[in-house]
């Protein structure tokens, strides 16, 4: 009998000591994660602000659909941030207040007049004003490995009455209790017992609170038991304000996707396009009539339940004397009052997916779905709408449509941003990133690069050098001889080097190609931006090595610039969860091609869209809208590829199919055709830049390259690196076309 | 010189629709002038950078650097083809003594200058 007592003392010593390890352990962990605040707070990706500006060629359309992105709710008369009126030839709007990374820009009242597609005044308060920008759009967000969203709210931003609603339906002993209340749990018991089964929680708040921070949501004794211990301890440490404001922030209240909706603050924003401040009392009541059962109340999916939910805890409210009856009528009266607009968070997958691969190399995973940044991106709404739009009507009407893929980069080359983004035809879905995954041969694409390896040596090569388009055999360190064909078969000649590329003859490529060195091309390439690493082999300067569509808008961007290379970003600022800017994309170009060689590699790129292989562009871009662009095609059709620029856009599109399998498309019969319907209304300026210092024109005669007369049979005026023109002159037939001469001499 | 524009591209869409088959389509090179008309007028966004490039020097000179930044790459978003807007981002970047960042940014600023603002670029370089 001893020996049984002592036995028992001894495990009730153990049994001690445990509970008392354990109350140690839970109290270190209440007191040091919930003092230090620790959300993480998911990294919020925005647009580019739109900037207003008189003069602008920006259509009412337009900007009525950044405004709905944007979440603006048309109405007759302003009378809150967030609301636009519409009239002839104008667009009233009440902006609303937002933090850029440089200021904090209030909200006001603007009125836009337009004139046709350009804005021609803005003014508000009767000041005419130079230059306005609007928020940027939230377009996505990074989330920790759990995907909790959250907005984190101070509890003096929560309206009164909704806390006061809260604790009215969850907790009304709040202020009394000191973690878990006795009646609460007894009360709970009796429902229960009566209803035969789990019918009402005895939670508190404070253990409501623990439960969602620290534990699992399993039914158990253990589990109970340690978030009774956890409420107590988290009561002792902490005030009761500090404890509420942490629940209003933790409250789980829906899911959007993978993404979990956390706090009112964010559930304000989600549901209703408002902060929680501007919320009417029948959005609060929802809110807090959504904790008791987010799924079964969310007033997306089951409206008519989340309104009779609502209505109860109007009424509850009216009861514990928060509204008056004319409050609880009128609210009760009221609609749901949801947002309307369309979802635009995580609504491009394909660019955020680069956004956060970009992010990665400054920053941990971890950081990026914890720290509550805000990154600020160069995307374009507008361009990605109309990127979509060209994918939509384009890609069905091509032979065997439906079975092809396509993929679409947008950049700004004059600062390297990218702003729009495509990673296959169905823009909304998160899967294969084709633009930045689907590695793939170029093609002529790569042509460039050969061409302007040998421009830049103009001792020996100017865009007036014959080349010959003879069949050519390279023979392999493999033993495999390797000879390129022309697409059509044929042989031109010995056409100059600028025709050759204009109409992208293959043997006089190879020809040149190997004359001038793979190395060099290979070098070439790095220095125009590709990163990829590509095969030393000869085919290489026809495009047999594998490029994905981003890489090859790395290249054609540095090419679009004038020679200048930046890299390809989409990020221009990281501000951190104090509004401090931590980073942000300076404009450091980098030139390590010669501008002159560019500058005439431009003119055969152009040739390119006048008279090469992409000359059917002028059934969609006016013939004095310069641009200059390339096709590629590769073996049996596979790849349909365009890469080009005007003045203010690059852009790169693929078509293709995800099993490799022919497509029957050249690139100007594919990609072409969506390119060119993008920047037909994409694009504002047609490419002219400033002949750069050390380039001179001559006339010259197209079939020898021999200098001649602007009076002569054919001769095209053509630009040379100073000292490389021709010394030779042909003699000249006099050109008999009157019009011309008179076309000139307008001139 | 608005009329002549559009009468240039009327005898322009004419000579197309009229050039027999030994005449070459003109040229792909705009002018063989050295110093081209560039479309600055037509394409420059004058008034909204203007603001922003009066702001950014003034933050220069009083030594906001940061600021001056913010501003001109916010001008270069707006005004991309405008010398102006890269002759005062050199002229930053040579005050905080990033030469070779001054050096390139003036360069490219050469590709679309006009005038007084060309030879100040020059400068830079």
């Amino acid at each position: 009998m001893k020996t049984l007592r002592q036995i028992l003392s001894k495990l009730l010593l153990v049994a001690l000591v445990l509970v008392l390890g354990l109350l140690i352990y839970l109290d270190a962990l209440v007191s040091t994660t919930f003092a230090d605040r620790k959300w993480e707070i998911p990294a919020r990706v925005y647009s580019r602000p739109l900037e207003l500006f008189p003069g602008l060629r920006l259509a009412k359309e337009e900007l009525h659909y950044e405004l709905s992105l944007l979440g603006y709710r048309k109405v007759t008369r302003l009378t809150q941030p967030g609301q636009w009126v519409e009239g002839r030839n104008r667009l009233d709007f009440y902006g609303r207040s937002f933090r850029f990374p440089d200021e904090m820009v209030p909200a006001a009242r603007l009125e836009v007049r337009f004139s046709g597609n350009r804005v021609t005044s803005i003014r508000s308060a009767g000041r005419a004003l130079e230059l306005v920008r609007l928020e940027p759009v939230h377009i996505g967000g990074i989330y920790p490995r759990h995907r909790e969203d959250r907005l984190l709210l101070q509890l003096d931003k929560v309206p009164k009455t909704m806390v006061a609603g809260l604790l009215a339906m969850e907790d009304r002993q709040f202020y009394s209790h000191w973690g878990i209340s006795v009646t609460g749990i007894l009360r709970a018991m009796q429902a229960n017992y009566q209803a035969g089964r789990v019918v009402q929680g005895g939670s508190t708040i404070t253990q409501q609170l623990v439960k969602n921070y620290y534990l699992s949501s399993e039914r158990s004794l253990w589990r109970k038991s340690r978030e009774a211990l956890m409420a107590l301890l988290l009561e002792f440490h902490f005030d009761k304000s500090e404890i509420l404001e942490g629940y209003i922030n933790e409250v789980f209240l829906s899911q959007d996707g993978p993404r979990a909706i956390h706090g009112f603050g964010l559930a304000s924003e989600y549901f209703f396009d408002r902060s929680l401040a501007e919320l009417g009392i029948h959005q609060q009541a929802l809110l807090v009539g959504m904790v008791k059962g987010p799924s079964l109340y969310n007033p997306l999916r089951n409206p008519e339940r989340a309104l009779a939910r609502r209505n109860t805890v109007l009424d509850v409210m009216y009861q514990q004397g928060i509204i008056n009856d004319v409050e609880q009528t009128v609210s009760k009266a009221m609609p749901l009052a949801l947002s309307q607009r369309t979802r635009v968070v995580n609504s491009y997958p394909a660019y955020l997916a680069l956004v956060r691969r970009q992010l990665r190399q400054d920053y941990h995973e971890q950081d990026l779905g914890s720290l509550g940044l805000s990154i600020f991106t160069g995307f374009d709404p507008l361009l990605q709408r109309q990127a979509e739009r060209s994918v939509e009507a384009v890609l069905p009407r091509l032979p065997g449509g439906e079975q092809l893929e396509t993929a679409m980069v947008v950049t700004s080359f004059d600062n390297g941003e990218v702003k729009a983004l495509l990673g296959g035809r169905k823009p909304r879905y998160a899967g294969f990133n084709r633009a930045l995954d689907a590695v793939r041969p170029v093609g002529s694409l790569i042509k460039p690069a050969v061409y302007l390896t040998a421009l830049q040596d103009p001792a020996k090569y100017t865009l007036a050098t014959p080349l010959s388009d003879a069949p050519v055999t390279v023979a392999s360190a493999v033993g495999d001889d390797w000879q390129p064909r022309n697409f059509d078969r044929q042989s031109h000649g010995d056409p100059l080097l600028h025709k050759a590329l204009a109409q992208s003859y293959n043997q006089a490529t190879a020809r040149l190609g190997m004359q001038v060195g793979i190395e060099e091309v290979l070098d070439t390439l790095r220095r125009l931006g590709v990163e990829r690493r590509q095969p030393a082999v000869p085919a290489l300067m026809l495009g047999a090595g594998g490029l994905a569509p981003v890489d090859i808008a790395a290249m054609y961007q540095t090419i679009a610039a004038g020679g200048f290379r930046l890299p390809l970003h989409t990020i221009r600022d990281v501000v951190d969860a104090r509004g401090t800017v931590v980073q942000r994309f300076p404009l450091h170009y980098e030139r390590e091609v010669s501008i002159q060689a560019i500058h005439l590699l431009h003119y055969a790129l152009r040739e390119v869209m006048e008279e090469g292989t992409g000359k059917s562009v002028r059934r969609s871009l006016p013939r004095d809208f310069a641009v200059a662009g390339k096709t590629g095609t590769t073996n049996d059709n596979r790849d349909s590829w365009f890469a080009g620029f005007s003045g203010d856009l690059m852009a790169v599109s693929w078509v293709g199919r995800d099993d490799n399998g022919g497509t029957g498309l050249t690139g100007a019969t594919g990609a072409l055709k969506i390119w060119a319907d993008f920047m037909s209304t994409a694009s504002r300026v047609p490419l002219a830049y400033r002949v750069p210092e050390g380039i001179e024109h001559y006339w010259i005669d197209p079939a020898s390259g021999q200098l001649s007369a602007e009076d002569c049979e054919g001769a095209r005026l053509m630009p040379f690196i100073s000292g490389s023109q021709p010394q030779k002159r042909v003699n000249c037939a006099q050109r008999k076309d009157r019009v011309m001469e008179w076309f000139r001499d307008l001139f | 010189m608005v009329s002549r524009f559009i009468l240039t591209l009327g005898v322009a869409a004419l000579v197309s629709a009229c050039a027999g088959p030994s005449v070459q389509a003109p040229a792909p090179e705009p002018a063989a002038s050295k110093e081209p008309e560039v479309r600055e007028q037509t394409q420059s966004q004058g008034g909204a950078s203007q603001s922003l490039l009066t702001e950014a020097r003034q933050a220069r000179l009083d030594g906001a650097f940061d600021k001056a930044e913010g501003l001109l790459l916010r001008a270069q978003r707006i005004d991309p083809r405008n010398g102006v807007v890269y002759l005062e981002m050199a002229r930053l970047y040579a005050t905080t003594g990033a030469t070779e960042e001054a050096r390139r940014i003036a360069e490219r600023g050469l590709l679309y200058c006009t005038g007084s603002t060309c030879e100040e670029l020059r400068e830079v370089l």
